[in-house]
């Protein structure tokens, strides 16, 4: 298991490095328009073929994973923060705070922030660099994806708010905050790793979807998001089966991230 | 044995021959959203207006294939007093699908409802002009004129789209004239529609039409399942096909798909010139130089366009009518010449200058600024990449933004907060008449610099000045020549740079027989009542 | 007392529900392209009509009297007039909740029992391949996009729920193995094992009772997930449901239909959380 732990840290450690260094990996630029070649099969000039504009795709993924995972990993971890926060607090002081946190809690499972997002998106000024409007759409992502994970995290709470080691550092004088960040959360280790492992995967497709309304990437970028939306046509992966790339590369991401996380849990 | 196998057999292959003869079957095909009304009056939307097709009695019905006005429910109708009225002759013995005898007072009644201000239908609105409304005199049982208060050239092609309805039928307007009627309605879902037995044309050997038992209409927004259901032979016929199905459709099963050229659909782009925009001064400048629009209309590769994002089904546009408009294109005009050096040369004549590859005007201010589009149209999104990597070319750095369509129409018709957008036109009409609130200068969708008090330019003075001719002028060949001035100057001037017209491409299953296409709308099932579904291949539509 | 319990809660979820009705209304009123409509590009239409519209749409832009009309609406069953339908709202609803419903139904109940079967295996065998191997599909399925998975099903004729089975599965696994996991490596289990009971017996009472709140907590939230996982499923697979409903009626800011689904769906939401808190504090009092 260890070896497989290992091997995981390797390859999210390479997928990560070689999307920093897009730059240097990637074989011609990801908006580079060879007009002549447009839907090519994979080749030595072209690694993963090339898309409707004839744009190398091995580059494109390149750049999008870069974008996509780091943004999606930072949303998801301040999902995941948020959630803990939320949860545990409320959990743990119960009352008036758990019924105001719970209250919250509902409120933003339920509310239709797509209108936030495109809100957001209209603030910005049509020439901001695609980056920042894309960063502020993973961040707005993380800043409203914590609801479900903080409703688990309040469960395992309470549970944990039992405790005997609880109750001990309670009776020694350990004040709520403490408590709440040395004995309550590292106790809820399941719940919040569930809760960034599912977010990045999630957050990357929302993007995607969101680009239907225009929140995702803007032209030329790529993002992983845009490139699994060709995803959406089976007659087109039939036609160009090498368009799954971005999806396997974001299932090993998952997949190693679940293994190295999943290392992380055994030892409590 | 053997003998009652042939027997079987032959009874099967008669009973199919004259099913199909006869002609009885349901024909099925989808449409891309749920109409958003099933009142003929109110209809604009394309699912609305399929309904409305296919129901709907009109007086007049201009033939799709042909492009000429026929008469439909009249036996004739003439143009008189310098064309302010329109008198009709309505045909004998027509009834509403309920079995109500069909008069002039119903015509009277429809054209009352459709003039009625409260009720915001387009077409009325068409009818309507800043002189007043039609009057409708009935002169007799089957008699009737429509005078309007000033002479409209072309007047008549509008009762193509205005749905009679009975003034006695307790149905009200589900009481239709048109050739099948609405059998049931589940939104979301399906609307089917049934023969109309009393429907009043018959075929040449005198048979009453529609052969069709019925039609139903599947709501299917999304196209991959649609093209899906044609391969299995679930629906009959596709009234548009994207070019990337298109093609695999042509290589898999040749002779059921079919391109009948250039549609009347343009892709455009025009530059936000509107005094009152948000956006910098030295912007507005850039937009409002016509040399400007013309180097970028010259940086633009439409050749590549129409190969890479409509795969070759598609041409080059230079104006506003395509060749699919017989009687209004203009074929003088040619698309602009893709020419990087034209283009910096008409840049350099207002001060522009290429440093380092980035294009600077004559302040000193580099040459960006942001295009434009709606979210989730492939295609439109492939040309503002390819427009992007153009233009820079020539320096200019372009940023595309994809909105979402309420976004997108409150900044091009409210905020004004934008630079340029690239979007489609879809012309309903043939007539220029129809595009009189484009081209006017103080008309609200004058999309660059709508509602102007008075011309901004000498070039839109020019225009308006056209478009009133050819509005009340009834000789034909003046009225082109005015309106060929009027693409003239838009080619010339380029506050709208036209992009390419995509062709129409269709697919109908080999099982549906008479089907025509044409590059009008609805270029598959214009003539609806002589199609027929073969029986015999219900089962398996191709 | 447990009386009180459903009284304060349904109080609490009433007052959730009208707060919640005009957040939504608020947010939809203030994004971008409120009142723009296609009408507006399209050139048949004269200046007066185009007037007449913006008028009609403005009454909809004070937002509270709004709120408290539809309010008074719903309390004489009127659900209001959907703009880009032209139908009345609860007319559409009635069309397209059950088909809505029956998915989410058949689907939270099918990724539910999928998520323990494929969990307990894992826990109870301490065997890598019976953990890797859902872990693995779960994972698949996550870096799937929904409209991908909702269009294999069409093309293999199977059913919509079943689609949303797998768009909800992966997201209930995760919790439910973790969960389930932690539980299984506590002291108790250990003991239970060595005092030879059976695996049945321990599953059902040393792993999962006492994580019950937790499981109880994720099936109210996966309630929302499924109905939220619903809207682009239907909506990009043309599925006739609330999910496309609620698709077009934000594309066209239809503000009569947005609300009502908004508050439909904060009702299920808050539905689903109100019992699931109401079995985890029966659990927790049979438990005291």
């Amino acid at each position: 298991m260890k070896i497989v732990r290992t091997l995981a840290w390797v390859l999210l450690a390479s997928i990560f490095g070689a999307s920093a260094g897009a730059e240097l990996l990637a074989l011609a630029d990801y908006s580079q328009q060879f007009r002549e070649s447009p839907n090519r099969a994979p080749s030595a000039q072209f690694p993963l073929g090339t898309d409707d504009l004839g744009r190398d795709r091995f580059s494109r993924l390149l750049y999008g994973s870069r974008v996509s995972l780091f943004l999606a990993a930072a949303a998801a971890a301040l999902a995941t923060l948020i959630a803990a926060a939320v949860g545990a607090t409320g959990g743990y002081l119960g009352g008036v705070w758990e019924k105001t946190a719970m209250s919250g809690t509902d409120l933003v499972l339920s509310l239709p922030w797509l209108f936030l997002l495109l809100a957001a998106r209209a603030a910005l000024p049509l020439n901001a660099p695609p980056l920042a409007s894309m960063s502020i759409t993973f961040f707005l992502l993380g800043l409203l994806g914590w609801a479900a994970g903080a409703r688990v995290v309040r469960a395992a709470t309470r549970a944990v708010k039992e405790s005997e080691y609880v109750l001990q550092a309670r009776a020694s004088g350990c004040g709520p905050f403490r408590i709440i960040v040395a004995h309550v959360l590292p106790n809820l280790k399941p719940v919040l790793i569930a809760q960034f492992w599912l977010s990045i995967p999630t957050f990357i497709l929302s993007e995607a979807n969101l680009g239907l309304l225009g929140l995702g990437v803007s032209e030329p970028m790529p993002s992983l998001g845009t490139m699994l939306r060709e995803m959406e046509s089976v007659s087109r992966i039939a036609s160009y089966p090498w368009i799954v790339a971005p999806a396997l590369l974001l299932l090993l991401v998952v997949s190693c991230f679940q293994v190295v996380l999943r290392g992380e849990q055994r030892p409590l | 044995m053997k003998f009652r196998g042939v027997l079987v057999n032959g009874l099967t292959a008669l009973l199919v021959t004259c099913s199909a003869l006869l002609g009885q079957g349901e024909l099925r095909f989808c449409l891309r959203s749920e109409p958003r009304t099933l009142n003929p009056l109110l209809t604009a939307d394309e699912s609305s207006e399929a309904v409305r097709y296919l129901t709907a009695g009109v007086l007049i019905r201009m033939n799709r294939l042909t492009q000429v006005l026929e008469p439909e429910l009249v036996k004739f109708w003439k143009v008189s007093e310098a064309g302010r009225t329109v008198q009709f002759e309505l045909r004998e013995g027509l009834r509403f699908s309920d079995g109500t005898p069909f008069s002039a007072e119903d015509v009277a009644f429809t054209m009352r409802a459709l003039m009625d201000p409260q009720l915001r239908s387009p077409v009325g609105d068409s009818f309507r002009s800043a002189q007043g409304v039609p009057e409708v005199t009935v002169t007799g049982p089957r008699s009737l004129s429509v005078r309007f208060p000033s002479a409209v050239a072309g007047v008549e092609r509008l009762f193509d789209q205005v749905a009679m309805l009975s003034s006695r039928s307790p149905l009200k307007e589900k009481a239709v004239l048109g050739p099948f009627l609405i059998g049931e309605h589940k939104p979301g879902v399906h609307i089917r529609l049934d023969r109309n037995p009393h429907y009043w044309k018959h075929d040449e050997q005198g048979r009453r039409l529609p052969y069709l038992d019925s039609i139903y209409l599947e709501i299917q927004q999304n196209r991959e399942i649609e093209f899906t259901k044609f391969q299995r032979g679930q629906v009959h016929l596709i009234n548009a096909l994207d070019a990337e199905q298109f093609q695999r459709l042509s290589r898999e099963s040749p002779g059921i798909t079919h391109d009948s050229g250039p549609s009347l659909d343009s892709e455009m782009i025009w530059f936000n010139q509107a005094p009152s925009a948000p956006i910098p001064q030295f912007r507005k400048d850039w937009f409002r130089s016509r040399n400007f629009r013309r180097a970028v209309s010259a940086a633009i590769r439409r050749e590549d366009l129409c190969r890479m994002v409509y795969l070759g089904f598609a041409q080059p546009a230079a104006a506003p009518f395509s060749a699919a408009n017989r009687l209004w294109h203009n074929p003088a005009l040619r698309p602009h010449e893709f020419e990087t050096k034209a283009a910096l040369r008409l840049l350099a004549l207002d001060g522009f200058r290429l440093e380092n590859g980035v294009l600077k005007d004559s302040a000193g201010n580099r040459v960006e600024f942001s295009l434009v589009t709606n979210a989730g149209n492939k295609a439109r999104e492939k040309i503002a990449a390819m427009v992007q990597a153009d233009l820079a070319q020539i320096g200019i750095r372009l940023n595309v933004v994809a909105l979402d369509f309420p976004s997108l129409i409150e900044r091009i018709s409210r905020s004004f907060s934008y630079d340029a957008c690239l979007l489609g036109l879809t012309n309903v009409d043939l007539d220029p008449n129809g595009q009189m609130n484009v081209w006017l200068s103080s008309a609200a969708n004058h999309q660059w610099n709508p509602g102007q008090k008075t011309p901004a330019t000498s070039w839109e003075t020019e225009i308006d000045r056209l478009m009133y001719a050819q509005s009340s002028e009834l000789n034909q060949k003046k009225r082109k020549a005015s309106f060929d001035q009027v693409q003239r100057i838009i080619w010339e001037e380029a506050p709208m740079i036209y992009l390419v017209h995509k062709n129409a491409l269709s697919a109908v299953a080999r099982t549906v027989i008479n089907a025509r296409t044409t590059a009008l709308r609805p270029q598959t099932y214009w003539n609806a009542e002589r199609l027929r579904v073969s029986v015999a291949a219900q089962g398996g539509a191709r | 007392m447990t009386f009180r319990v459903v009284v304060h809660h349904l109080c609490l979820l009433l007052f959730t529900l009208l707060i919640c009705g005009l957040l939504g209304a608020t947010l939809v009123r203030y994004a971008p392209g409120f009142g723009a409509e296609e009408r507006d590009l399209d050139a048949r239409y004269s200046a007066e009509s185009r007037t007449a519209f913006r008028l009609e749409r403005e009454r909809e832009e004070r937002i509270v009297p709004f709120y408290v009309q539809h309010l008074f609406g719903l309390l004489h069953g009127e659900f209001g007039r959907s703009r880009i339908f032209d139908q009345p709202v609860r007319e559409l609803l009635a069309d397209r909740l059950p088909v809505t419903m029956r998915a989410v139904s058949l689907g939270l109940l099918t990724a539910w029992s999928a998520s323990l079967l494929l969990a307990l295996p894992g826990v109870s065998r301490r065997r890598a391949w019976c953990d890797m191997a859902p872990s693995v599909l779960a994972g698949t399925l996550l870096s799937v996009p929904a409209a991908l998975l909702g269009l294999a099903f069409f093309l293999m004729e199977w059913p919509a729920w079943a689609a949303l089975t797998l768009v909800v599965f992966p997201r209930i696994f995760r919790y439910v193995r973790n969960l389930l996991e932690q539980s299984a490596a506590a002291p108790a289990v250990l003991q239970a094992r060595a005092a030879g009971l059976r695996e049945g017996r321990i599953l059902l009472l040393y792993v999962i009772l006492p994580v019950l709140p937790e499981l109880l907590a994720v099936a109210g939230v996966s309630a929302g997930q499924a109905f939220s996982a619903a809207i682009p499923l239907e909506a990009l697979c043309g599925v006739a449901g609330v999910g496309s409903l609620a698709w077009q009626a934000a594309l066209g800011r239809d503000l009569p239909l947005l609300i009502n689904v908004t508050m439909m769906v904060a009702l299920i939401v808050l539905a689903a959380n109100a019992i699931a808190e109401i079995a985890v504090t029966a659990v927790h009092r049979r438990a005291a």
